[in-house]
């Protein structure tokens, strides 16, 4: 019986999709690179998509904000996305006779086509446009989105064995009524949000006032029209963003973009903007356009300076004109990014329900819309979506559809509660640590052009950032029935975390909890685990690595040595090659303070020559207090060993860094080491 | 609480050494509190024992148990079907637990795998000092709280004696002297006038104790 930790981590809760950040975030940190590609891609098909334009609810929700700054979560999940692994699953190979149609190929409709196939359904996709995407091909320019990496991202979804078909409009080509005739047993609507909205006021007609999706489009198409040296562009959120900076790369000088709130209210991504700001890209806030200014063509913008006034019905404050306050600007072309809405006449027509916002009506439990084969999801329904909900509307439609073709029930997923915020009390005893910042192309030449700007982590920057994480959620757990209460959780804990109320009889290890394990270790009823899943503390790993004993040589000694590596404080990778390269078995622990004596013990018993302990230097420790605490026990460990005559040198400690001097200390212990002979030789 | 020390693994090996099946086993009760003698420990001793047997070219097996409390006959009681298999058991408990193990199990050797040290008290984390020993005749009512038999090195009931200096105790200058500790408390509480008659010398002739407490006697007939 354990008493679990309450809730999950933050950001598993925040996503849409509850996408595991913590648990591939750590095995990162681990270097287990395709392992933590897995874990993402099981729950989210847009791995390169995600990791390069998420909005990041996770990183809002990181509580490692309160110590320093949030885990770059985001951008470990593109790290994998470029690493070239592809999906492993398994389609049931008896799978189910009902087809489902999915109309559009945007995020909401792959997603839910992904996983369709997966529970065994065959999926038709009908695209409008020539190429799958939607949304993230037409709406995100390749200088943030690459579309090799939109491509990857749906290619590893359509091999799972959808079919897409494009360039046909459901409603115009083909009707619900066709889809039933063609067998079809449910449909899903993904028809995304391509209508641009209107800024509705006077000149907007006039020639050079383009809609920004429009924009986009001419200029992927290539020969699209060059603007103007002065451009204004309004709007304030990702999209108005990508417009200015689209403008930037097709030859205008002078970029504006007018918002009519504050820097703080803008409905963007930070990084987006920041970039948008380096680029030169001129914010006129608290500004709204009133007049399009020009006869047969754009000659400037008339604008008007706006206030914060009370709250509108969504806590936003409402901009108020300021009277009185009008200005110009001389402009060339005006790009709209105000929005866009779902172009839903011919679905009315189809007897579809629409809502007054003018968004397709469903239940929101089971995405089904009024007509009951018929489901809706992303843009579409939620106006103003993000890619993260397009994908969990998809996800959650299928489950429902799947749900609905079997005659079943739809039981929605429980929804997940976060632990608790971290107290403040311990934000000072954790270790700050910068977060690893973006390599990005420089300024000059990239706004020449559309390549990526965000260059990605490195692997050894990946996993520095990985190691930074909190672990929130998978801390120690007591087991109440062997805890007794000896209170040595209490004393050792480096965070002051274990409690033992008054009057109560157990220890308590609330979600401050940081994983370091030295509880786990000191408690003396083995009463507290860790509820990491990627934890053993060395044992099952020690077991497995010791299982592969090779045949010893008769002519010539080879010792046999084990190696635990802190995943802290080294370059996992690079360590890790170098002891395998010298036949080292390698048993990895995130901190060596989780380790037991009698784990050291065990693998002289199970036939190692000698242990080494790839350990931090003093100061180096993830946790501070870790390396004592495992220096301690190696102390003791070794003096016990002694006692039975095991050289003090079969025990060593050896520090990764800096790696140079790893090598050379390595080389030299597994020289020392092998004159000792083998430990088991005396056989008296 | 009880507190112990592990004995050095040399003489546990002399104990050890001639037989084939030995069983370590932890106690949950005094010792674990202590993480002297709980099942961590229990582990941790017979990992070592494993290694050395295996180190030494000896047939061992070797079993680790942790009873909850080693000194109660039901408890004892649960490892009746295993006992069979171990000529040794290594007792992590203190006197008290081993000496119960030996007598319900005669045919079993049970050897201490600890020192029982003292009853005493945590003091800071990982540090334990001597409070009690168990005279049968509690007198810290008149000492201001401060036992005098268990904490003065000469167990005297008039003290101090020449040998206190500047408050310690020349045994050993960590311990302060108890008797200047109780005159001390005895003042600030305004009794220390109490101190000035001369205390008998204690019985000390009632040996072993034993203590009956009649309400939780029990006839149980037999079945």
């Amino acid at each position: 019986m354990k008493a679990e930790i309450r809730g999950e981590a933050p950001c598993i809760t925040a996503c849409p999709i509850n996408q595991d950040a913590r648990d591939y975030v750590q095995l990162i940190a681990r270097g287990h690179f395709e392992e933590a590609f897995q874990l993402v891609r099981s729950k989210n098909p847009f791995p390169a998509s995600c990791g390069r334009i998420c909005t990041r609810r996770c990183e809002e929700a990181c509580r490692r904000t309160a110590v320093d700054e949030p885990i770059a979560i985001c951008w470990l999940k593109r790290f994998l996305s470029d690493k070239d692994f592809t999906s492993s699953f398994t389609i049931p190979q008896r799978g189910y006779a009902e087809k489902v149609a999915i109309v559009g190929a945007g995020p909401a409709g792959l997603s839910a086509a992904n996983d369709l196939c997966l529970l065994g359904y065959r999926c038709v996709i009908f695209e409008e446009l020539q190429e799958p995407g939607g949304m993230l091909r037409v709406g995100v320019p390749r200088y943030r989105l690459p579309r090799e990496s939109l491509d990857k991202d749906i290619a590893n979804i359509l091999s799972l064995g959808a079919e897409l078909r494009t360039e046909i409009k459901v409603g115009v080509d083909i009707t619900l009524a066709d889809l039933q005739k063609e067998d079809f047993k449910a449909v899903f609507l993904a028809i995304g949000s391509h209508k641009p909205l209107r800024l509705g006021i006077p000149g907007e007609d006039l020639p050079g006032v383009i809609p920004a999706l429009e924009f986009f489009r001419k200029v992927s198409l290539g020969g699209g029209p060059r603007v103007g040296r002065r451009v204004a562009v309004v709007g304030g959120g990702d999209t108005a963003l990508d417009a200015a900076r689209t403008a930037l790369r097709t030859g205008a000088g002078e970029v504006s973009l007018i918002y009519r709130r504050g820097l703080e209210e803008m409905p963007c991504e930070t990084e987006g903007r920041k970039e948008a700001e380096e680029e030169g890209i001129n914010f006129i806030l608290l500004a709204a356009p009133v007049e399009v200014l020009g006869k047969n063509r754009v000659m400037g913008l008339r604008c008007i300076r706006m206030t914060l006034g009370e709250p509108d019905t969504g806590g936003r404050r409402r901009p108020v004109p300021l009277p009185g306050s009008e200005f110009a600007l001389a402009v060339d072309n005006v790009l709209v990014a105000v929005g866009q809405s779902p172009e839903l006449g011919l679905l009315a027509r189809n007897g579809i329900e629409i809502s007054q916002k003018g968004a397709i009506k469903v239940d929101e439990d089971t995405m089904l819309t009024n007509v009951p084969w018929v489901f809706a999801g992303g843009d579409a329904i939620a106006l103003g979506g993000t890619l993260v909900q397009a994908i969990a509307h998809g996800r959650r439609a299928a489950l429902s559809i799947h749900s609905y073709l079997r005659g079943e029930r739809f039981q929605s997923p429980v929804a997940l509660e976060p632990i608790e915020e971290l107290s403040p009390a311990k934000t000072s005893l954790i270790k700050r640590e910068v977060r690893q910042r973006m390599p990005m192309l420089p300024v000059a030449p990239r706004i020449k052009d559309f390549n990526e700007v965000e260059l990605g982590f490195p692997e050894e920057q990946a996993v520095r950032e990985a190691r930074r994480c909190l672990n929130c959620g998978a801390g120690a757990v007591v087991d109440p029935e062997l805890c007794a209460a000896c209170l040595t959780c209490v004393r050792v804990c480096p965070y002051d975390v274990p409690q033992i109320s008054l009057g109560g009889k157990r220890a308590e290890i609330g979600s401050d909890c940081q994983s370091c394990g030295v509880c786990a270790v000191e408690c003396p009823a083995n009463a507290i685990s860790l509820r990491d899943r990627y934890e053993d503390m060395g044992e099952k790993t020690l077991e497995s690595v010791m299982g592969q004993l090779p045949g010893r040589g008769v002519s010539q000694y080879a010792p046999t040595i084990v190696a635990f590596v802190c995943q802290y404080d080294s370059n996992p990778p690079a360590v890790a090659q170098e002891l395998r390269r010298n036949g080292v078995r390698a048993v990895e622990v995130s901190c060596i303070s989780k380790l037991e004596p009698s784990t050291f013990v065990k693998a002289f018993e199970m036939g190692a020559d000698a242990v080494l302990i790839v350990g931090c230097q003093p100061g180096g420790c993830h946790f501070d207090a870790g390396h004592a605490w495992a220096k301690r026990r190696l102390d003791h460990t070794a003096r016990l060993l002694e006692t039975m005559g095991v050289e003090r040198q079969r025990l060593q400690w050896i520090s990764p860094i800096p790696e140079e001097e790893f090598f050379k200390i390595l080389r030299d212990s597994m020289e020392e080491i092998k004159k000792l002979g083998p430990v088991f030789q005396t056989n008296k | 609480m009880i507190v112990a020390r592990p004995k050095s693994f040399e003489d546990i090996k002399k104990l050890i050494h001639n037989y084939k099946k030995v069983a370590v086993m932890g106690c949950g009760g005094c010792v674990t509190v202590r993480s002297i003698g709980g099942q961590k420990q229990a582990e941790e001793l017979a990992a070592l024992i494993r290694l050395w047997a295996k180190r030494e070219g000896k047939e061992m097996v070797v079993t680790e148990v942790t009873l909850t409390r080693q000194c109660e006959p039901e408890f004892i009681d649960s490892i009746k079907e295993r006992v069979g298999d171990w000529e040794v058991v290594v007792s992590l408990a203190c006197g008290v637990g081993v000496q119960c193990l030996a007598e319900r199990y005669p045919r079993v050797k049970v050897f201490p795998g600890v020192d029982t040290t003292f009853m005493g008290a945590t003091i800071e984390a990982g540090l334990y000092w001597e409070r009690c020993v168990g005279c049968g005749e509690c007198i810290v009512g008149e000492t201001g709280g401060f036992c005098p038999v268990a904490r003065c090195a000469k167990n005297m009931m008039n003290g101090p004696c020449g040998g206190s200096q500047g408050g310690r105790c020349e045994v050993s200058p960590e311990t302060p002297c108890v008797w200047q500790l109780i005159y001390e408390r005895m003042e600030e509480l305004g009794i220390g006038e109490e101190l000035d008659g001369i205390r008998p010398p204690k019985d000390w002739s009632v040996r072993p104790q034993r203590m009956v407490m009649e309400h939780l006697r029990v006839e149980k007939k037999e079945p």
